[in-house]
């Protein structure tokens, strides 16, 4: 006898759903913060997502142009929080135009209507006016945070209308924003009735700051646990402020340079002595080295140290990292060299995160003796090491071999050899081997960036391996379009990628169309890709915007020619109505 | 330091030549051209049999360079008069750092802050014997080499290689006028100087 259920399972669900008032799934869905689990939430049945949605306090918006602000205010009427991404990353290395897009005027003035209660505002590489900063301090009462990363756009103007209205600000924090410097004084804006302040980060900014002004801002916001200071900022007056403000946690210094003086270097040494919370230094824009030792008292404390801007040699550094036992943040500077690298295995064994910088990007001879040994060793001696990103002159297979058996655990793995095709400088072999075992061992790499001499087989290995694979870059690497298919066809986790100078074109990219809806974005410059195949790529798929960047000319609509820059992102808002005239979406 | 432009074909002028031996043509340097656009019609499978070679924007410095004028040449190899110096600012954005490292590097505010802001940068490039100018974006070029080569690429310059002047091809001086309204040629004052004096640019044909 045939036992028929008598409930269809989706019946089920839907009363298991109702049987909650309400209020209840709320307060369940208040748990949820994460953005994934929260629109998985909203997809199980239309009474989640009607719950979800008015409860949903905060959401990230990867890219800014996947959605428009008409639609985020439509659907979710209550949010506090809103991040949000503008331009493609290599907008970072001057390869998008200025005027390409990204303006967050159309955001903040939506926001304004919808959210007056907006409490926090993240932008990365977006275009930020000064009207829409004074927008922002008018429209929002109880407004808290404000971050911006590589954004531009905006003056101390901008910032003065913040420290004036905003009268509950906790974060202020620029991260390497162009800002015009227009006065000093926009600090000054501050009320003295402001008190909040939690973390201010002014280390972007190039102009003066008025000393006294800062010194009692900081005295007076007991509260304080980031203070990042400007190169401006002269080493003179640095103790007084710390001196205000013992309970910071991460402190930026401004310029670490003066004349050798004693007395000032006994204040410092002594502030520092009672800055017992600090775990994160960073700053140190022209070092004079006999300075260093000031800050020694702090360095079994620290967790993250940002020497990136240190322009001092490797045994100076050396005298300095050593002591910092607990170290699981490390920028610096090539001048590190192998041997320093040395040190750093040796002495901080909870290192986490390895960026080197090039001293001298642009020269053409290797100045400074770091090469791939360095990588090596701090891959063999930190053994929690999950995040690098290396700036070299010289790589083996050898070495990626010996780093990918060393560090399994890497998660993100940005290696950057200067001259572009560089092979294996003892094989003159290419680097596939290298990087392919790198992606077989490295089973949670999230994030990878490819340098030297490249075939297409390190595509193949890639595809292949690099199941968790999320954000990939190349440059100057491949043969054929078949690199790009094994990329598009095989990383399942893929959501950015980003090209330049390869020999990759139309046949992967429309053979993988159906891939981009999969991701946030592609972007693909001084490719072979043709502005017929672009159009096709638009034909075949209405819901990603396919924008052909041209600056040399208008963009050429003959089918045969080739496409300077191509951006291609998934979006639900159709094609952006702010495009200047050397961009077209097709 | 006379400017010359180097050479770089941009795609559309590759029609012309014979790419079937793409090192005749362009010497030692590892490139091609891109095949699909010099006619014919190739299928999904042949596209994954050979390579398609693209014409990268980075220039490789060769050792020597070919001092013998072989005819077929382009003489694309010689970067010596491109690079003048042993600096390697030769392409836009790489090596991958952001600006606000560089700051470190030459010192000064920024490229971008030196510039007009009316213009955002841009300025008419007009070159002898074409109608239409274009224009370039100063800010995206830090050095007169990446300018050159944006040019080299926008215009189609070309020509022989070898130190020795043989004056069988001309080669193109680069000039600028100034804010006085006078025309120089560029190439005489450090770049931070030019860019934030540059009102346009000229491309003319030198014979000597």
């Amino acid at each position: 006898m045939l036992a028929v259920d008598p409930e269809p399972r989706s019946n089920r669900i839907r009363q298991m759903a109702s049987a909650f008032p309400e209020e209840v799934l709320e307060h369940v869905f208040s748990f949820v913060t994460s953005d994934k689990d929260r629109n998985a939430v909203s997809l199980v049945c239309k009474g989640w997502y009607r719950i979800e949605r008015f409860c949903r306090r905060r959401i990230f918006v990867g890219n800014c142009y996947a959605v428009s602000p008409a639609i985020v205010t439509r659907r979710f009427p209550e949010l506090r929080a809103v991040e949000l991404k503008g331009k493609p990353h290599f907008a970072d290395f001057n390869l998008v135009p200025y005027d390409w897009g990204g303006g967050v005027w159309p955001w903040i003035s939506a926001m304004a209507e919808a959210y007056p209660q907006l409490e926090e505002l993240r932008l990365k590489r977006m275009v930020v006016t000064d009207e829409s900063l004074e927008l922002l301090s008018r429209a929002f009462g109880n407004f808290r945070v404000l971050v911006m990363v590589s954004c531009e756009g905006f003056s101390t103007s901008g910032l003065a209308a913040v420290a004036a209205n905003c009268r509950n600000l906790r974060v202020l924090d620029l991260q390497e924003n162009y800002v015009e410097d227009q006065s000093g004084y926009w600090l000054s804006h501050f009320p003295e009735s402001c008190t909040s302040l939690e973390v201010l980060n002014l280390a972007c900014l190039e102009g003066e700051v008025n000393s006294s002004v800062l010194e009692r801002l900081v005295a007076r916001c007991p509260n304080l646990r980031t203070l990042r200071l400007n190169q401006a900022v002269p080493l003179e007056k640095l103790a007084n402020i710390l001196r205000r403000a013992p309970q910071l946690v991460d402190l930026g210094t401004g310029a670490f340079a003066a004349d050798p003086r004693q007395e000032l270097y006994s204040k410092l040494a002594n502030v520092f002595e009672g800055s017992k919370s600090l775990k994160s230094l960073s700053g140190f824009w022209s070092v004079v080295p006999s300075y260093l030792p000031a800050i020694y008292s702090v360095c079994a404390g620290l967790t993250s140290l940002n020497l990136s801007y240190a322009t001092i040699q490797s045994v100076e550094l050396v005298n300095l990292i050593s002591q910092c036992h607990n170290l699981q943040r490390l920028l610096v500077l090539d001048y590190i060299e192998d041997s320093g690298l040395d040190a750093v295995a040796a002495s901080c064994k909870d290192l986490q995160e390895l960026r080197v910088f090039p001293s001298d990007p642009y020269g053409v001879e290797q100045l400074v003796s770091l090469t791939e040994r360095g990588l090596v060793a701090v891959s063999a001696g930190c053994t929690k090491l999950h995040s690098v990103l290396y700036f070299c002159r010289q790589m083996t297979n050898a070495a990626l071999l010996a780093v990918a058996a060393n560090r399994p655990n890497l998660i993100r793995f940005r290696l950057c050899i200067i001259e572009p095709r560089t092979p294996d400088y003892l094989t003159q072999q290419s680097l596939d081997v290298g990087f392919g075992a790198i992606v077989k061992s490295c089973q949670d790499l999230r994030r990878l960036s490819v340098s030297g001499l490249l075939t297409d087989l390190v595509f193949e290995y890639i595809g292949a391996h690099a199941k968790k694979l999320e954000m990939l870059s190349v440059a100057f690497a491949g043969e054929s379009d078949l690199g790009l298919h094994h990329l598009l066809s095989g990383c399942k986790s893929l959501r950015k990628l980003e090209i330049r100078d390869c020999p990759f074109g139309n046949k992967a990219l429309l053979a993988n169309a159906a891939k981009f809806e999969t991701m946030r974005s592609l972007w693909m410059s001084s490719c072979a890709v043709s502005f017929g195949a672009c159009k096709l790529l638009a034909q075949k798929m209405p819901r990603l915007n396919v924008e052909v960047i041209d600056e040399v000319g208008r963009p050429d609509s003959l089918p045969e020619s080739s496409v300077e820059k191509l951006y291609v992102y998934r979006t639900v808002a159709g094609p952006r109505s702010d495009m200047p005239d050397f961009v077209c979406t097709l | 330091m006379e400017l010359q432009l180097g050479l770089a074909p941009p795609n559309h002028l590759i029609k012309g030549f014979d790419l079937n031996s793409p090192e005749e043509i362009m010497g030692p340097a590892k490139w091609a051209c891109v095949r699909g656009l010099c006619g014919g019609k190739r299928d999904f499978d042949e596209a994954f049999d050979g390579p398609i070679k693209t014409l990268p924007l980075l220039w490789k410095q060769d050792d020597g360079g070919d001092e013998d004028d072989d005819g077929a040449q382009m003489g694309l190899d010689d970067a010596h008069s491109f690079n003048q110096c042993n600096n390697r600012r030769s392409v836009v954005g790489w090596p991958p750092i952001k600006a606000s490292r560089k700051l470190g590097y030459g010192g000064g505010s920024t490229q971008r802050e030196e510039m007009d802001e009316s213009k955002g940068g841009y300025v008419k490039v007009m070159m002898e014997g074409v109608a239409i100018g274009r224009k370039v974006d100063l800010t995206v070029h830090d050095s007169y080499q990446t300018l050159t080569h944006t040019l080299n690429n926008m215009f189609g310059i070309y020509e022989k290689s070898g130190k020795e002047d043989g004056a069988k091809s001309p080669r193109y001086k680069l000039a600028y006028q100034d804010k006085e309204g006078d025309w120089m040629l560029v190439g005489d004052v450090p770049w931070g100087t030019f860019v934030q004096t540059v009102q346009r640019l000229k491309i003319q044909k030198r014979n000597d």
